[in-house]
């Protein structure tokens, strides 16, 4: 429950920086973020009460669906670690490139995913990187960053 | 019609036949591989189409479109996982069948369910499509507002089972897409004081960093469960195939169910996973014998499968005419038009018919070519469930950093696709859905302009707001969406209170 609350609270927090932006703004240019910042403070308030309450009801439980657009989903050190090594990635991407950087983030990112075949990560990496390469660089001639080993 | 006939060559050029080949296998893969859905693929490879002609564009679109609603169906019947969220009422009845040595023919069922599907949902845009873009032109700023209100709410209040999480999320896509330099005043709205956001943020960003990085992270999770243990898949080629006196006892079938989606897919918000569960519902009720489905029936199979692909071409209804998508794909196609600068509504069909008419070529054609694919490869579309998902999120994740570099080259346009990741990853810890913020993206800017234009084309007069029948009607149906979580809660009620 403490999850939920506090990224309810941050988006709260989000509304009230789009009304202060808003009353900064003024004017026609600031009456959307204003407002927009009032309704998203208003709702995430009531957002946050519900997810406090416990549900009084059979049929109050039932008011709440997963939305189905949505697969189910639990935040887990999966996600953190994805989330890490993508930041990671990017971070060696813009100084080697891309692809060079493809070339450590693919198995370690399959490690993470209980891939233990190491052969497998190997090949599927090579594999990838050249496809890739020649795909977005030779193929299509996309202006990648500059790589370090490849290109 | 002329025009429409007219945009018929264009379309059957070796290229853009490629494209929608491509892009109907691509969508079955995808399809066929749990966790990944059809606005995945197309949010990857959004980016990408920055260097293609549109009409090479929407036509990987709408292969991946259609492909990838029946690919939902081979993992839904084998192995009891549908693919994507519309194939969930597929293994109802495909997943017994298969159980029961009946796999070959319940995968033709739905091949050829999606393929009639489809081709009723195409049917329909060509058809209904031009009538509305006629009905449009009798918009102004005035109802455009309303249009994109109206659009908003349905799709926040429809699309998520908890209204209020919904209009959160519209909210939060209407301030993206406020983020920059406003065109009025010139003055610097929501952007952090970052120099990077003053240009506004690229809808191609947003919707690959929400819809391409928190799936993908998630395979991470399906991979790690999966080697501890699994199910073996049924055999595809099983049992016999679909017979003639069947395919002529689903005919029925197909027409409710086509007609179902259709209707769903027209209505903003709703989806193709509500196609397919009422479509199958609604055929239940109508069978005589409506026990036996849930046990292998091959009407289920039919009624969801058609009713998904139905949903396809119609939610591009609205989308193409008044700007307001049907569901997350449709604004993810509908995102596509206008990176290239194409902007839905009654100008693009007099501006650029060949490319409206031949999109709807497009999702006409994709359906024929997906049987002809479906019909080769079942099996070995079914192959790719073996692909380990350890190895796909890696794929997705470099692909989609490749692509949101290449959009505007900058590799600041990565670190925002990541950031929009993370959001995405954390809205849906909180149950917040990720489609309205698209919508939000797409539909808040148009509500503003409108809202603007209206008040200055009527010197500050805010009454032009509720001066025409077209502004009362979308008023009410407005109202309408707001009204329907409530009345659902009563009934709910009701229903608990009679025991």
């Amino acid at each position: 429950m403490v999850a939920p609350v506090l990224i309810l609270l941050a988006i709260m927090s989000y509304g009230g920086y789009a009304i202060a932006e808003g009353l900064r703004v003024g004017g026609r240019s600031g009456i959307f973020p204003l407002a927009l910042g009032l309704a998203l403070v208003a709702l995430t308030a009531v957002a946050t009460i519900r997810t406090l309450r416990p549900r009084a009801t059979p049929a109050d439980s039932l008011e709440s669906e997963p939305s189905p657009d949505m697969a189910p989903i639990t935040l887990s050190w999966v996600h953190a670690a994805g989330l890490a090594l993508l930041a990671a990635y990017m971070l060696a991407a813009s100084y080697i490139g891309l692809l060079s950087a493809a070339i450590v983030f693919t198995p370690v990112l399959g490690f993470v995913g209980a891939e233990r075949r190491w052969t497998l990560l190997a090949a599927f990496t090579a594999i990838l990187v050249l496809v890739l390469y020649f795909i977005f660089s030779v193929f299509l001639r996309l202006p990648l960053p500059p790589e370090f080993l490849i290109g | 019609m002329e025009q429409f006939f007219d945009a018929l060559p264009l379309v059957l050029g070796p290229t853009v036949i490629l494209f929608m080949l491509v892009g109907t296998i691509a969508g079955i893969v995808i399809g066929a591989l749990p966790g990944l859905t059809a606005t995945l693929g197309i949010a990857v490879l959004l980016p990408f189409t920055y260097g293609m002609s549109p009409i090479n564009a929407l036509a990987v679109m709408a292969g991946i479109y259609n492909g990838a609603m029946y690919g939902g169906a081979i993992p839904a019947i084998l192995v009891n996982i549908p693919g994507t969220p519309a194939g969930v009422a597929t293994t109802f009845d495909g997943y017994p069948m298969a159980r029961s040595g009946r796999a070959r023919m319940a995968l033709q069922v739905a091949l050829v369910s999606s393929t009639v599907g489809s081709v009723l949902s195409a049917l329909s845009l060509i058809l209904l499509a031009p009538v509305l873009v006629i009905f449009a032109l009798n918009f102004g700023p005035a109802e455009y507002f309303w249009v994109a209100i109206f659009g908003l709410a349905s799709i926040a209040v429809l699309m998520s089972g908890d209204p209020v999480k919904g209009l959160i999320a519209a909210i939060i896509g209407v301030l993206v897409g406020l983020v920059g330099i406003d065109q009025i005043s010139g003055q610097d709205r929501l952007t952090f004081d970052l120099e990077e956001l003053t240009g506004g943020i690229d809808l191609i960003i947003l919707l690959t960093g929400l819809y391409a990085v928190p799936p993908a992270l998630d395979l991470l999770i399906d991979a790690r469960m999966r080697a501890t243990g699994g199910g073996a898949p049924v055999d595809a080629r099983a049992g016999p195939p679909l017979s003639w006196s069947l395919f002529v006892e689903l005919i029925p079938t197909w027409l409710r169910a086509g007609v179902m989606g259709i209707i769903i897919g027209i209505i903003p918000g709703a989806g193709g996973n509500l196609a397919s569960f009422l479509s199958w519902t609604q055929e239940r009720r109508w069978a005589r014998d409506g026990s036996r489905f849930g046990s292998g029936d091959p009407r289920g199979v039919a009624a969801s499968e058609c009713g998904n692909n139905a949903d396809t071409a119609a939610a591009m209804i609205p989308a193409l005419t008044l700007g307001v998508p049907g569901n997350s794909v449709a604004a993810m196609i509908l995102g596509g038009l206008l990176i290239h600068g194409l902007q839905p509504g009654p100008a693009l069909f007099r501006n650029n018919p060949d490319l409206v008419y031949g999109f709807m070529w497009e999702m006409l054609i994709t359906a024929p070519i997906m049987f002809g694919v479906g019909i080769m490869g079942a099996g070995l579309f079914a192959r790719a469930m073996r692909i380990p998902p350890a190895l796909m999120a890696p794929l997705i994740l470099v692909v989609t950093s490749i692509g949101a570099y290449a959009a505007q080259n900058s590799i600041e346009d990565v670190w925002i696709m990541l950031a929009f990741g993370v959001l995405g990853v954390l809205l849906t810890r909180a149950n917040i859905p990720l489609a309205p913020i698209i919508i939000g993206a797409i539909l808040g800017p148009m509500a503003e302009s409108n809202f603007r234009r209206a008040v200055l084309l009527m010197n500050m007069d805010k009454t032009i707001f509720f001066h025409s029948i077209i502004s009362w009607v979308l008023i009410v149906m407005t109202l309408a969406v707001f009204l329907f979580p409530l009345w659902r809660r009563w009934q709910r009620r009701k229903t608990y209170a009679t025991g």
